[in-house]
């Protein structure tokens, strides 16, 4: 049964069919093969119900916010004030690349969208300033993943929708090693720097009056962020509502700008749901296959498998770690994430770990997935921003963020504590 | 046959645009009602209830019509990691064959979503809630999502089908071809309204 569910899932895999048709036809397969009884009658309510699931709506909201956000012009103010704050350090406008990803990518929830707005905005800036420009690729690349690790973030939303874990206690759980990972990227930087001076450029040269004078440009994505997380921690909305607030800010402020017009709000409708379709067709897909796998059991028997195995809980989370890390080199991460926590979920729990601290690990191991050739979204991103060169100095400029991104998942494993302080601090 | 199906292709670029403003009003005016919601719950600890139900509806119709704005952008996911590297031939082969296996899925999915409506219509059920809504009109939104996604997506394929054996490759991979990474950044920054700064 299981060798079956992978050789279809590599067939899929290979022909590269739409992820969400691939994910119902392996359900499909795995009904037709080994249910007593067809599951395919259940398709229409199982839609049913996960389509109008509120906790989903979560989804499309924050595709609807980011979409608002990135096409009033938030992006480029943003950048300008944080230049003037971060460029100080060895490394300069390199450090203001990463915060700018940390903070735009906090509401935005996107790890594509938040390389692709902060990397148009600084990709200029190389040649101005003389920096090594594969590092300065990959700052960007890089930063770009901390989008989905700071809450909001979709890929948690997904997971806390499949595995039945709250949704607050993940975003808490993801703040504080979104900000150690910030940290850890920075200090990547500063040591690169450190060790030849060369590769951080010219200074950027600011003063106290400027500092200031561009202050404002930091204030839409912060208090964005601050209507999300502050309604539910104060305890006036739940995840989808705090979303919703999250919408009425963007729009608020983009008005207040004077930045919406018919046209761009055209646009911001039907890029929301282009993507909302794309990633509910997938979800579609996820939740039908589930039913399947469950009412089979192929989760207790690749659980079995495991235990089969003789492993130690780290053992066993190291085998999975690896798994994500292999699977990652090769896939886009929301569909490997459907397609592949309700199974892994599971067999982590029964070894004795948290979930809400499960979910921020799958999350880091996502951010590796973006980053790892030969099939690593954000890799691409940055290279098309760039349009010249090779892939290869974008690849070879990520690789010290990958050690540090691994650094991160090893600390967090070591010490769970940095992810599950906060939610436990508040519960 | 052919010019037939050109312009029903065409027609779905307007179709795909106005199911994509009403999928985003949708969402927002769900946005707004859950914010009033949320002001009177805290200002006057009323409620007016609902707003979250209404909400899951906009999702709903969002999913099934969002299916097809998607389809028609060439947005739906693919794992592209062998695909690159197959001659044009195979690839314009794989392009059908997977549009094929999404409309087979999807026709499983459109019949019982069909199901689950007339059992609606039938029985005349309404939501359990303060609203009460009968579930038959969201349902039937929801479901003429689906419909119009095989429509189109059957259109596509039997136009890719016909240039694909007259050996006209380019017009397939206009059609259904996966994007490719440059394809995927000019749209994303088109769409953002970004101009390429990259010093050249």
């Amino acid at each position: 049964m299981t060798l079956v569910a992978i050789l279809v899932l590599i067939v899929i895999l290979v022909l590269a069919i739409p992820v969400a048709a691939g994910l119902g036809w392996l359900g499909l397969v795995l009904n037709q093969l080994y249910s007593p009884i067809s599951l395919i009658v259940t398709t229409g309510e199982v839609t049913w119900s996960t389509t109008t699931s509120f906790i989903l709506v979560a989804v499309p909201f924050y595709v609807l916010m980011g979409e608002i956000m990135l096409r009033t012009g938030m992006a480029e103010r943003m950048y300008g004030a944080i230049a003037q704050w971060f460029s100080w350090l060895p490394g300069g406008l390199m450090h203001s690349n990463v915060v700018a990803c940390a903070v735009w990518g906090a509401p935005s929830g996107s790890s594509v969208a938040t390389a692709v707005t902060v990397g148009t905005v600084a990709m200029g800036e190389i040649k101005k300033h003389n920096y090594n420009e594969r590092l300065f690729l990959g700052t960007i690349a890089a930063g770009g993943t901390l989008g989905i690790l700071i809450p909001p973030s979709i890929n948690m939303v997904v997971y806390g929708a499949m595995t039945d874990t709250s949704i607050p206690k993940l975003y808490l759980a993801g703040f504080t090693p979104g900000l150690v990972l910030s940290l850890l990227f920075m200090a990547t930087v500063l040591i690169a720097c450190l060790w030849r001076p060369a590769w951080g450029g010219t200074p950027v040269v600011t003063s106290w009056g400027e500092r200031i004078r561009t202050l404002p440009g930091l204030l839409p994505p912060l208090v964005i962020l601050a209507a999300v997380i502050g309604s539910i921690y104060i305890g006036w909305a739940t995840a989808t509502e705090a979303a919703a607030l999250g919408i009425l800010a963007a729009f608020a402020y983009a008005a207040y700008e004077r930045s919406l017009s018919w046209k761009v709000i055209g646009e911001i409708f039907e890029g929301t749901a282009r993507t909302t379709g794309m990633i509910m067709a997938i979800v579609i897909g996820a939740y039908f296959l589930n039913v399947v796998i469950t009412t089979i059991g192929l989760p207790n028997q690749i659980g079995t498998l495991v235990k089969s195995l003789d492993l130690s809980p780290l053992g066993t989370l190291m085998l999975i770690i690896v798994f994500y890390i292999i699977l990652g080199m090769f896939m886009e991460t929301l569909s490997m994430m459907v397609a592949t926590i309700p199974i892994t979920t599971p067999i982590v729990v029964a070894a004795g770990y948290d979930p809400v601290w499960y979910g921020i690990l799958v999350v880091l191991l996502m951010e590796a997935a973006l980053l790892t050739p030969p099939v690593g979204m954000n890799l691409f991103v940055v290279q098309g921003i760039r349009e010249r060169g090779d892939l290869n100095d974008v690849i070879i400029g990520t690789a010290p963020f990958i050690i540090t991104l691994f650094v991160m998942i090893g600390l967090i494993v070591a010490f769970p504590g940095i992810a599950m302080w906060l939610p436990n601090l508040l519960n | 046959m052919e010019a037939t199906l050109d312009r029903l292709v065409a027609y779905s670029f307007p179709l795909a645009r106005v199911s994509g403003w009403i999928c985003g009003l949708l969402l927002t005016v769900s946005a707004f009602l859950i914010g009033l919601d949320i002001a009177l719950r805290q200002i006057f600890v009323v409620t007016l209830g609902g707003a979250n139900e209404l909400s899951g509806y906009a999702l709903a119709v969002s999913s099934s019509w969002g299916c097809t704005v998607a389809l028609v952008h060439r947005m739906h996911v693919r794992i592209d990691s062998v695909y690159t590297h197959l001659s044009a031939r195979v690839r314009a082969l794989l392009d059908m064959v997977g549009l094929a296996g999404f409309i087979y899925f999807l026709a499983f999915v459109t019949f019982y979503a069909w199901k689950v409506l007339e059992q609606s219509i039938e029985s005349n059920t309404h939501s359990i809630s303060a609203l009460g809504a009968p579930l038959a009109i969201p349902q039937a939104v929801w479901f003429a999502g689906f419909v119009i996604f095989l429509l189109v997506a059957s259109i596509y394929l039997l136009r890719a089908m016909l240039a694909f054996a007259k050996g006209d490759l380019r017009r397939v991979r206009e059609l259904l071809g996966a994007r490719s990474v440059e394809e995927e950044m000019e749209f994303e920054r088109e769409s953002l309204g970004l101009a390429a700064r990259g010093d050249k």
